[in-house]
């Protein structure tokens, strides 16, 4: 796996169930906790953006067109956020997750690196390409 | 192309594959609009070329706090409340 990347990484925050069984003040201690982690991580230059997401939201789809609300404010799969990370590897990106002050409570980090370009647009060019040769 | 990893376990150390290249839930990009009202966001994701192919979107607004900062903040103010 091509590990390194210049267009940086993203950390999508999953799951939104596991504050219910929190007490205030240790809902107090993670958030701060999350804070500092987002304040260091931009003071190193290593997070360019992040933003939390209000619980809910709508979801568009369909050829109509149609919208719905969700997704589902408690869930184990919805973002509650993300970080976008300006890092040289995949695994400093892994490495960043891993220190996630909601691991210890259920909170799942997806890490994706950002493409350059759309990958449909990349596979539209190799198909392309294969066609001409 | 690279993948994805999905981090869990408490201190983080499950690192497992994911998500899976080709599921209807996976994220395959996102935009940030800077626009006044939720109906302004959900009119152009509706604009979208992908939704007449299967693709779908969520639209969320971004938090101007932590929700759970908002919440704690809350319940301690219900807590106060409760003792007075």
């Amino acid at each position: 796996m091509n590990t390194q990347n210049q267009n940086g990484y993203m950390l999508l925050f999953r799951g939104n169930d596991w504050l219910k069984n929190l007490s205030s003040e240790e809902k107090q201690k993670v958030t701060d906790q999350w804070m500092a982690w987002f304040r260091r991580l931009t003071e190193e230059g290593k997070a360019i953006a992040g933003n939390p997401l209000e619980r809910e939201g709508k979801i568009v789809s369909g050829k109509n067109r149609v919208v719905s609300d969700g997704p589902f404010a408690e869930s184990k799969e919805a973002i509650g956020g993300y970080f976008l990370l300006d890092v040289a590897s995949f695994d400093d990106a892994v490495a960043i997750a891993q220190e996630c002050p909601g691991l210890p409570y259920g909170v799942k980090v997806e890490v994706r690196p950002v493409a350059a370009e759309c990958p449909v647009a990349s596979e539209l060019k190799r198909e392309a390409q294969f066609a001409h040769a | 192309m690279p993948e994805g990893k999905i981090v869990s376990g408490k201190n983080g150390q499950f690192v497992a594959d994911g998500p899976f290249v080709e599921s209807k839930e996976a994220i395959g990009g996102y935009l940030v609009l800077d626009v006044g009202t939720i109906e302004e966001a959900i009119a152009i994701a509706q604009s979208s070329p992908g939704l007449a192919y299967g693709g779908s979107i969520e639209v969320r607004p971004l938090a101007e706090e932590c929700p759970l900062d908002a919440r704690a903040r809350e319940l301690a103010r219900e807590e106060q409340l409760a003792t007075v």
